[in-house]
């Protein structure tokens, strides 16, 4: 099923637009479920990031299906698509520029990934993220938060541009973390692990489609989220779906529950909550939190934002922004579920 | 007076006979005033007092008080007292304590001695406490004892019945203790246990009160429902139930959870569906059309007879 490319303009219908962009999502989900299965939350949450014009940063085993899905994604909302391998020798100009002798062995200096396709570049996915130096996380950090870049003295502008990055979490070796300041621009973390299911966990073994990756990309429709469109979009759905009073009061309890867990009687074994927290979610991420719910409320085919919107996208848009005591930092990746869901066990709505 | 050299005779030194006599005459003055100069050595005097020095019997105690007066200067080394055991083989020393008070130039001190007699006799028999050595410590070490005491220890059987016929007494019968004041105790403690009890008790039935979060939010709704209602009201009412559900569940409960919650709490499987409405109604008042009127086909009757079914249902629950 092909929709006509349904154009914001004047005088349009924003609903029936809003009710046709949401068909449009949901065949987009489908198709990306060809490619790669038991990931129906992880692809949800993509699409929610893709209408919430947000970066999306995976975090997983080896071979669980991360660049699968990325590349599932880029082919499926078409534009122009680059990807670069993080390394402990890259250098930011390597993303800007590449130099070499040409035919008539003279020098000469082209754009790099990032440059090559101007405006048109749609998706930019950083593979193995955390290998590559801070100052290259410094020029995507400059990349995400203002989809721009200068370079040969003039700025490049990215309006389409959404980045993925993923990082593996075995290997800590010649690794560099993240800033927290380039993590907090990331509009999600999504952690993607290995179907619990046995019948998937079986098909994913023996079945041969799964085998051969480039072909399972291959089966994905090209195209079809008209990247163009989905900024302008992206600013209907934000301005179309309410929050009533009751909503805001449930979102800043949430946020404040980031900060002061132990105000909302969140407990955590062994753990002494009013020590636990350096610093809550930022605004930013409080912000985009909202806007990854908005879209939750989109595709679930309301007009109102609902606590479970919130709930939908809560671990996966405020975990990464919460900072702990350096003596509970240590135990973060137990400590982070906890109290995200102790958080969304007590705080109560209305 | 000796001559100073019993070496020099008047035959061999005529000329030093007579300063001799002279020199020595000199001398033995000096020696006179030197020991007319010196003090006497002070004589610490001792004044023994005793109960009485007759009629004692064996494990009789004897107590001596000892009142020893010393110039000021002196005091007592009372780690030269004997300390409480055996001092002889028939003779024990219970206790020694003593003060002391100064004045006038004195040290007075009342030594009290208990002794305890284990001489068994057959007839009366004299017998003596031993003089008990004093040390004081001062300019000098004054030494001094205490008069040795003699007394008269009676036989405890009759001294002419025969060893064989003496017949073992039976074991003195226990003295009796006055149980007022412990029965006083059993009493405050008995009733210290009571109203202990009684607090915990209370406490525990405040708890189980409070354990029964749709008993109260029924109560409060009552009390709510007091007054005239208006959308405020419908919305707190809304609200305490919320409360209730979140307590009964142990968190928060939202509508995508009342499967879950309904499987775990069998109680409320029945009325399942009328919490489904509940949740669509809370959504639509709270999220999806907060400013449209309250709905028709929930009157604030339907919720408090869901409040009331769920208390009711809450009681089922051990």
């Amino acid at each position: 099923m092909i929709l006509p490319d349904p154009k914001p303009a004047t005088g349009y219908d924003k609903d029936q637009l809003l009710a046709d962009w949401r068909e449009r999502a949901l065949g987009f989900e489908r198709e990306i479920g060809k490619a790669v299965i038991g990931l129906d939350r992880a692809i949800r949450r993509i699409t929610q990031a893709i209408f919430a014009r947000g970066h999306v940063m995976l975090e997983g085993d080896v071979g669980v299906g991360k660049t699968t899905l990325l590349r599932a994604v880029a082919r499926g909302l078409g534009g122009a698509y680059e990807r670069i391998e993080g390394t402990i020798d890259l250098m930011p100009n390597d993303l800007v520029y590449h130099t070499y002798l040409n035919e008539q062995g003279k020098p000469q200096i082209d754009p790099g990934p990032i440059l090559k396709h101007g405006e048109l570049l749609s998706v930019f996915f950083f593979n193995e993220v955390n290998r590559a130096r801070p100052q290259v996380h410094s020029l995507l950090l400059r990349v995400m938060a203002e989809r721009s870049l200068t370079a040969f003295n003039r700025e490049y502008v990215f309006p389409y541009l959404q980045v993925f990055a993923d990082r593996n979490r075995v290997e800590k070796e010649e690794t560099f973390e993240i800033p927290s300041a380039a993590r907090d621009r990331f509009l999600m973390e999504l952690h993607i692990e290995t179907p619990k299911d046995p019948e998937l966990q079986r098909a994913l073994m023996f079945d041969p489609r799964f085998h051969d990756v480039d072909r399972l990309i291959e089966a994905v429709r090209p195209g079809i989220l008209p990247y163009r469109d989905i900024p302008d979009l992206a600013r209907i759905i934000q301005t179309q779906i309410q929050a009533s009073d009751a909503l805001q009061r449930y979102a800043l309890n949430l946020w404040e529950a980031t900060r002061k867990p132990e105000n909302y009687g969140v407990k955590l074994d062994g753990v002494d909550t009013a020590q636990l927290i350096l610093a809550g979610a930022s605004p930013r991420g409080m912000s985009m939190m909202l806007r990854a719910a908005r879209v939750s409320a989109w595709l679930d085919g309301r007009t109102h934002l609902i606590p479970e919107d919130l709930q939908a996208v809560f671990v996966e848009t405020t975990a990464h922004r919460v900072f702990f005591t350096p003596v509970y930092e240590l135990r973060r990746g137990f400590l982070i579920g906890e109290l995200m869901d102790g958080i969304l066990r007590q705080v109560s709505a209305p | 007076m000796a001559p100073l050299n019993p070496a020099d005779t008047a035959a061999q030194r005529p000329f030093l006979r007579a300063a001799r006599g002279r020199c020595g005459g000199l001398i033995g003055l000096m020696l006179f005033l030197a020991g007319s100069a010196l003090p006497a050595a002070p004589e610490p005097r001792i004044e023994l007092a005793a109960t009485r020095d007759y009629g004692y019997v064996m494990g009789d105690l004897i107590e001596h008080t000892l009142t020893v007066r010393v110039p000021e200067s002196f005091a007592l080394e009372t780690g030269f007292l004997p300390r409480p055991g055996a001092l002889d083989e028939w003779l024990d020393v219970r206790s020694a304590d003593w003060t002391s008070e100064r004045g006038n130039g004195d040290a007075r001190y009342r030594i009290r001695l208990v002794y305890q007699v284990f001489k068994g006799v057959r007839g009366p028999e004299k017998a003596r406490v031993p003089a008990l050595p004093l040390r004081f410590t001062g300019p000098s070490t004054l030494e001094a004892n205490a008069p040795e005491w003699e007394f008269t220890l009676m036989p405890l059987i009759s001294p002419q019945l025969p060893d064989e016929a003496v017949a073992i007494r039976d074991a003195l019968s226990p003295e009796p203790i006055a149980t007022a004041p412990h029965w006083h105790r059993v009493w405050i403690y008995l009733a210290g246990s009571l109203a202990l009890a009684g607090w915990l008790i209370s406490q525990r039935l405040g708890w189980s009160r409070r354990a029964r979060p749709f008993a109260r939010a029924y109560r409060e709704l009552k009390k709510l429902l007091h007054g005239p209602v208006s959308p405020e009201t419908y919305r707190s009412a809304v609200k305490l139930l919320h409360r209730a559900l979140d307590e009964t569940a142990g968190g928060t409960l939202f509508a995508g959870q009342v499967e879950r919650f309904c499987e775990s709490r069998p109680a409320f499987t029945e009325i399942r569906e009328e919490l489904v409405g509940f949740f669509t109604l809370s959504q639509r008042l709270f999220f999806t059309a907060p400013e449209a009127p309250a709905p028709a086909d929930y009157p604030i009757a339907r919720l408090e007879s869901l409040c009331r079914r769920c208390a009711a249902m809450e009681r089922r629950v051990p």
